[in-house]
């Protein structure tokens, strides 16, 4: 039954992707205005825009045009850059390890911290260090990630000098340095996540502790440390899972603005330039990559938990 | 009191609620020999549950013991810490939960959770505790102990969880188990399995047995002696051979009467509702339902106190009486016990005297009505669930099967009858009767009404000659409109011109509600008041013919009484004809005319009410009859316990679908579908009794001669249904 | 059983018998709302949360009215101009100026004050158009199932494919930077998640009985779903709709931050937030004040949103039965 449905699962996301893909070719070629104008300025002549138009394909049916750029895509090509003169699947390559880095120790960072203080909100229920947590999280969920990273700027790399304001270093040159400089966009960026995290990770644990088996657990005479570990860990432990899995989206679009912050020359500085430089092909092709990306993080996710939670792939 | 194993003294148990701190229990007290079996028997906020709750120290965070003691084994359990009742649980007492499905932990293997258990109490290696673990899935009878304990809880059936549930309780050998409820949530085949698995159990460890439940006939067959909680106090105790046949408490007596039987007598009204904690009576809490009641009995609380001949012992007598030893009938000799062990809170009980316990009413002989035309026929009728949820899932090979639901079913309803339809979760008897009123599309064969196909039955006409009266009155009124309004809706849709108001007021009043009760909400209703609401809905139409889905299973005895009576009295007045659901047989055995029996899909056995339950013919008919517990202490238990589960309806067996569980199986009979034939007592499908098909037709003559072919069969069986109504 | 649990939780069929003294008091009230009232009022943080979010809106409204009808007479009568680089540029706060000045010299309180306005008016309107298309939409999915499910949830998840700020920005790129384009673009990316939302818990009202009964008494499908089934959804909507709102502010204010939400010189939050992120060491409070504006604001939203759930999860209240 397993393979069945990791199969389905599988299954389920090409359409998903296929549409994915339709929505971003329909959202940018529905903009208004002359791309091509845009691009060269005011004084381009109308041949020269004829010209450029041939070039881009741009003068066939739109249904050609999303045949020809989805034909692109499978083969890998995104199509080329209008204001740089590299393919848009050459600046992803180059930006994408950057946002990575940054997601993940982002995620790192959220997870380390939020899900043992979920725990212990929860099994502490009512007491300070639940109220601690708590008023934590609230205050994490609702504080403008790119205000926050200017406050930690101000603090620990202009007052105090503790970490610097940002620019990547990748860590395959020096490791150490990168750490350091990831660590401020890293907590700016995990803040939110975290939040997100140990709220979900204390109510789904209350849950459970709520249980009648955790009742009967107890009947059996267990210690109450084993109760928690063995009969509400595991079992709250899965939908913060789901959870993670379906907000890596926040995480996704917190890094747009946080690159932006920290100067961070990820896929978030990627979008910006190129939308305000009407690149249109760039847009596309950085939406999609980090559209794909989230898809496939959540099939992931739902693999994970169906390998975990013996319920999902028997029924 | 020193000899007993476990001893409850004036246990009170608070809640603390928005609305301030309730007692759920009062002054409860009661004692348990080594050895014995006690039931506790209660409604409904009678606050049972809470007592084994408060004896295992399981309550809810907002829950604490105000008062009393509990001693097991010499030492108070109330005064322990926490740390030092891990020890006592589950080696000195342990618990046998309700619901199978919530009790174990979903990631952990059956396997574990028996273990973790063992490991905890005794000194063993794990290797020695999975033996041991494999041992106890042996004694709670479940088959292949050695793949099983690998398995996850939710591969199990409930049974076979409920049968963990018992293994990992009996696994550090304690002196006394508490059951609470522990049959509940199964079915009666199951619950006869379980019932006679704890008592074997119970007397091979001579362990001590506190069971709790709703339910009389289990306490009857299952246990030595009984107390009755009312609202959240005992009010009276003692050896269940006596206090089921000699009550001294008018609200025993009154549960004991109200309680539909098997036998054949008609259950009596038990008037009156359990009152809520937090609004318990001053004086005694049954005064305002007792029919022997004076205005003594609203002065305080009655002490539970030894209901002697005559004598009237002080509060204190309680525990100086057993030093005088009498003698106990109930044959267990070593137990010592008050005035023949009974005890009642009653003030007036030396007034009253004893009760009788079985209603005076022997059951009307007019039941059968005069019986109508068919109006409800269905033929062949079939209805398949996918269990596909997606597009990919139904092509992809591999998939589940579908869920055969309704396997080719045919039924008939006469104007003016009512019809019972029993079965067990599973039988498919909830789906045929939707499937009357097009609730849900059938997959196969076809339903007339009043000799028109569905098909050719107009909506509005479908929808006004025939309605549904629904199980859970917490889910069949939407909450968030009035009475008035619901009602309002129904009245309108199908007669725009009567005085809605007025009809409002009617229909209220004829469900025996205050016609006031239209501006309420269904969150300020009772569970009889709502279900009573839902009555009047489907009256709201004027129908034909009603369709009652387990309309009373969430109710209590008492109210679940009182609602069967208004059913029965609104068909007989307005000369509806009914379809009623239910797997109570004793239900059906009140209020049903004609019964048919359904198993895994398919009806195998129909017959009237008196004939079925007086000579069952098919063999699970049987089984299902004797499985029910008895309240009488005197009947004689010849219970058949089926073996194994239901299977499942996805892959039902080859053959007869009861071929897998029936004591009577033949060869045969697992590769013959039998039909449903005619015969004089009915009709049943059996091969057994296919050889005493009346010989009216060439096919049924030939039937004798061996399992039938199908076409033979179904001939046979149009015969069959042709004069069977 | 012969009542539901006094919280009101929706307790299932009792066989729990004994374990839930049923009904100990009946609510005063009929609709629950006051009930819902009554738990919202307990979480003394929700109440918190409902007057900043209370004081902010009507500071939205009265900026708005101003803007709009009054010539930005009322606030200049009583203090500055938001608009107007009048003073000093980049002085510290002070009684003239509790929030300092900005890079042109203009009153930051009072830019602030205005902030709220495109703030209030993208998130509210922008969740009132989601809401008011998605939820129906998930509602009469949920009900009817079949076709118009596939379609309507296969296309949200293809909305919930993306990251919901990458989906803005991509929108907000095609459609042009402005205020009625930021609100459409943010209001699509949260159409999806109230039909999410409104489906499942339609799936699950549907299977009430009470559905069932007025399938039985032959009432029209509009009838069902919208006086049988919707009514039922509101209460987690309703939730969702005040978390969206908290996240619909800080989308607008990243918007406004990378410079592609409402245009100069209109101020918002985002925007001053921006302004003075090159200011950062010598004039910090350009971007500290209006920042701490979104935060609050923000935090309003969620402590609402969080004492409506708990006011209205039976779960949360399960707790508190017995």
């Amino acid at each position: 039954m397993r393979y069945r449905y990791i199969a389905i699962r599988l299954l389920q996301t090409v359409p998903v992707l296929f549409g994915v893909s339709v929505v971003v070719f329909i959202i940018i070629h529905s903009a208004p205005g002359d791309p091509v104008v845009n691009m060269l300025g005011i004084e381009a002549t109308d041949e020269n825009v004829a010209q450029i138009r041939q070039a881009y394909g741009l003068n066939d049916p739109l249904y050609v045009q999303y045949a020809n750029w989805l034909g692109g895509i499978l083969q890998g090509d995104l199509g080329q850059s209008l204001t740089q003169n590299r393919s848009v699947t050459a600046l992803i390559a180059s930006r994408l390890p950057a946002t990575l880095f940054l997601a993940v120790a982002s995620m790192l960072i959220a997870v380390v911290i939020a899900i043992p203080a979920g725990i212990i909100s929860a099994v502490r229920k009512g007491s300070a260090s639940d109220y601690g947590v708590t008023l934590g999280a609230l205050t994490g969920i609702s504080i403008p990630n790119f205000w926050l990273g200017l406050i930690l700027i101000l603090l620990f790399a202009r007052t105090y000098n503790v970490f610097p304001p940002g620019n990547y270093v990748p860590p395959s040159e020096d490791p150490v340095a990168a750490i350091r400089h990831v660590a401020l966009p890293a907590i700016t960026v995990g803040t939110a996540f975290a939040a997100l995290l140990a709220r979900q990770t204390r109510s789904s644990m209350l849950d459970n502790l709520n249980q009648e088996y955790v009742k009967m657990a107890k009947s059996k005479g267990l210690g109450s440390r084993k109760i928690f570990v063995r009969h509400a860990l595991k079992q709250a432990l899965l939908p913060v899972i789901t959870v993670a899995g379906l907000q890596f989206g926040y995480l996704l679009s917190a890094t747009v603005v946080v690159e932006q912050v920290f100067a961070w020359p990820g896929m978030g500085r990627l979008i910006w330039s190129a939308v305000q430089q009407q690149d249109y092909p760039t847009v596309q092709g950085t939406v999609l990559v980090v559209a794909t990306l989230f898809v496939l993080i959540n099939v992931i996710v739902d693999l994970t938990y169906s390998y975990l939670d013996p319920r999902v792939s028997a029924s | 009191m020193t000899d007993a194993l476990l001893s409850v003294r004036d246990l009170t148990t608070e809640f603390a609620t928005p609305n301030g701190s309730i007692r759920a229990i009062e002054d409860v007290s009661f004692d348990v020999e080594s050895g014995e079996k006690l039931g506790i028997v209660g409604e409904s906020g009678s606050g049972k549950s809470v007592t084994a709750r408060s004896i295992m120290g399981l309550l809810d965070e907002n829950g604490r013991i105000a008062n009393g003691s509990v001693e097991l084994g010499g030492h108070d359990l109330t005064s322990l810490s926490e740390r030092e009742l891990t020890d006592v649980r589950g080696t000195e007492v342990a618990m046998i939960f309700q619901d199978p499905m919530s009790s174990l932990t979903p990631v952990l293997t059956v396997g574990t959770q028996i273990t973790e258990t063992i490991l905890e109490h005794r000194d063993v290696t794990k290797a020695e505790a999975r033996e041991q673990a494999i041992d106890l899935l042996e004694q709670v009878r479940i088959p292949d102990p050695e793949s099983v304990i690998d398995t996850y809880p939710h591969q199990l059936s409930g049974g076979q969880r409920q049968r963990v549930l018992i293994a990992i309780a009996i696994s550090c050998d304690p002196d006394l188990l508490i059951a609470d409820e522990p049959t509940t949530a199964l079915d009666v085949t199951i619950e006869a399995q379980i019932l006679d698995l704890l008592e074997d159990l119970v007397s091979d460890r001579e362990t001590s047995l506190v069971q709790i439940t709703h339910d009389l006939g289990v306490v009857a067959e299952t246990c030595d002696r009984v107390a009755v909680m009312y609202a959240g106090r005992v009010v009276e105790q003692g050896p269940v051979s006596e206090v089921f046949v000699e009550p001294r408490h008018p609200y025993t007596a009154g549960l004991l009467r109200s309680t539909p039987r098997i036998a054949d007598v008609e259950p009596e009204l038990l008037a009156g509702n359990v009152p809520d904690p937090g609004e318990r009576p001053v004086g005694c809490n049954f005064a305002p339902r007792c029919p022997h009641s004076t205005d003594d009995c609203h002065v305080d609380d009655p002490p539970l106190e030894p209901a002697g001949a005559a004598s009237r012992p002080s509060a204190e007598g309680r525990d100086a009486a057993p030093a005088e030893g009498r003698e106990v009938a109930s044959g267990e000799g070593r137990e010592a016990a008050s005035a023949e062990g009974r005890e009642v809170a009653c003030v007036r009980t030396d007034d009253i005297g004893t009760l009788e316990p079985i209603p005076e009413a022997k059951r009307e002989q007019t039941a059968t009505p005069e019986v109508g035309p068919t109006i409800v026929e269905g033929e062949r009728v079939e209805k398949d669930f996918s269990s596909a949820d997606s597009l990919l899932d139904r092509l992809l090979p591999g998939g589940e099967p579908p869920v055969r639901a309704v396997d080719g079913v045919d039924l008939s309803l006469a104007e003016g009858e009512t019809l019972g339809l029993v079965g067990e979760s599973g039988s498919g008897k909830t789906t045929l009767g939707r499937l009357l009123l097009e609730l849900t599309d059938r997959t196969g064969g076809e339903i007339r009404f009043d000799g028109r196909p569905l098909a050719e039955v107009p909506e509005q006409e479908l929808r006004s000659r025939i309605q549904f009266v629904f199980q859970d009155p917490n889910s069949s009124l939407n909450p968030r409109q009035t009475v008035g309004k619901i009602l309002r809706f129904a009245i309108k849709k199908h007669d725009a011109a009567t005085d809605v108001d007025d009809r409002i007021a009617e229909l209220l009043t004829e469900v025996g509600l205050d016609p006031e009760t239209r501006h309420d909400y269904p969150h300020q209703l009772s569970g009889g008041q709502k279900q009573r609401v839902g009555v009047a809905r489907a009256l709201a139409v004027d129908p034909d013919v009603i369709v009652a889905d387990e309309p009373t299973s969430a109710l209590d005895v008492s109210v679940q009484g009182q609602l069967l009576d208004l059913l029965d009295d609104i068909k007989r007045e307005r000369g509806l004809s009914m379809v009623f659901i239910s797997h109570d047989l004793s239900v059906i055995r009140h209020i049903a005319d004609r019964v048919a029996v359904m198993y895994l899909g398919r009806i195998v056995e129909v017959g009237d009410t008196r004939g079925l339950f007086g000579a069952p013919q098919h063999p699970y008919t049987e089984a299902l009859l004797s499985a029910v517990p008895d309240p009488d202490p005197g009947a004689e238990v010849d219970r058949i316990v089926l073996d194994g589960e239901i299977p499942d309806p996805k892959r039902p067996p080859e053959g007869c679908n009861f071929v897998t569980r029936c004591p009577e199986a033949m060869a045969e009979c697992e590769s013959h579908d039998p039909e449903l034939v005619a015969n004089d007592d009915g009709e049943v499908a059996c091969l057994l009794h296919h050889d005493v098909v009346r010989g009216e037709s060439a096919d049924g003559a030939t039937v004798s001669d061996g399992p039938p072919e199908s076409e033979a069969g179904d001939a046979a069986r149009a015969d069959g249904s042709g004069d069977s109504v | 059983m012969s009542g539901e649990n006094p919280t009101g939780g929706s307790a299932g069929t009792d066989d729990s018998a004994g374990q839930t003294a049923d009904e100990s008091t009946k609510p005063e009230s009929p609709t629950g709302f006051r009930r819902t009232w009554r738990g919202f009022r307990a979480h003394g943080l929700a109440v918190a949360g409902l007057v900043v979010v209370s004081v902010v809106t009507l500071v939205g409204i009265f900026s708005y009215v101003d803007d709009a009808f009054l010539g930005n007479s009322l606030i200049t009568s009583v203090y500055y101009s938001p608009f107007a680089p009048e003073f000093m540029p980049l002085q510290g706060p002070s009684m003239a100026h509790p929030f300092g000045t900005d890079t042109l010299g203009r009153d930051v309180l009072a830019r602030t004050i205005y902030g709220a306005k495109v703030s209030i008016q993208v998130a509210l309107t922008a969740v009132l158009v989601a809401a008011s298309l998605g939820s129906p939409l998930g509602v009469v999915a949920g009900y009817l199932g079949g076709t118009v499910e596939t379609v309507v949830m296969r296309t949200v998840d293809v909305m919930l494919g993306f990251p919901a700020l990458v989906l803005a920005i991509g929108l907000v790129a095609a459609l042009g930077f402005n205020l009625t384009n930021v609100i459409i673009a943010l209001g699509i990316v949260y159409v999806p998640q109230f039909a999410r939302i409104a489906r499942s818990t339609a799936l699950s009202v549907s299977n009430e009985e009470y559905v069932d009964a007025a399938k039985a008494l032959g009432y029209s499908t509009p009838h069902i779903v919208f006086r049988e089934v919707l009514p039922n959804c509101i209460s987690p909507l309703l939730v969702q709709a005040s978390l969206l709102m908290a996240f619909a502010i800080i989308a607008e204010a990243s918007l406004s931050f990378l410079g592609l939400g409402v245009q100069p010189p209109t101020p918002t939050w985002g925007q001053m937030v921006s302004d003075g992120s090159g200011y950062l060491t010598s004039a910090p409070w350009i971007s500290l004040f209006p920042g701490a504006a979104i935060f609050v604001t923000v935090l309003g939203f969620n402590l609402i949103g969080d004492g409506l759930r708990d006011a209205l999860d039976p779960r949360e209240s399960a707790e508190r039965r017995f």
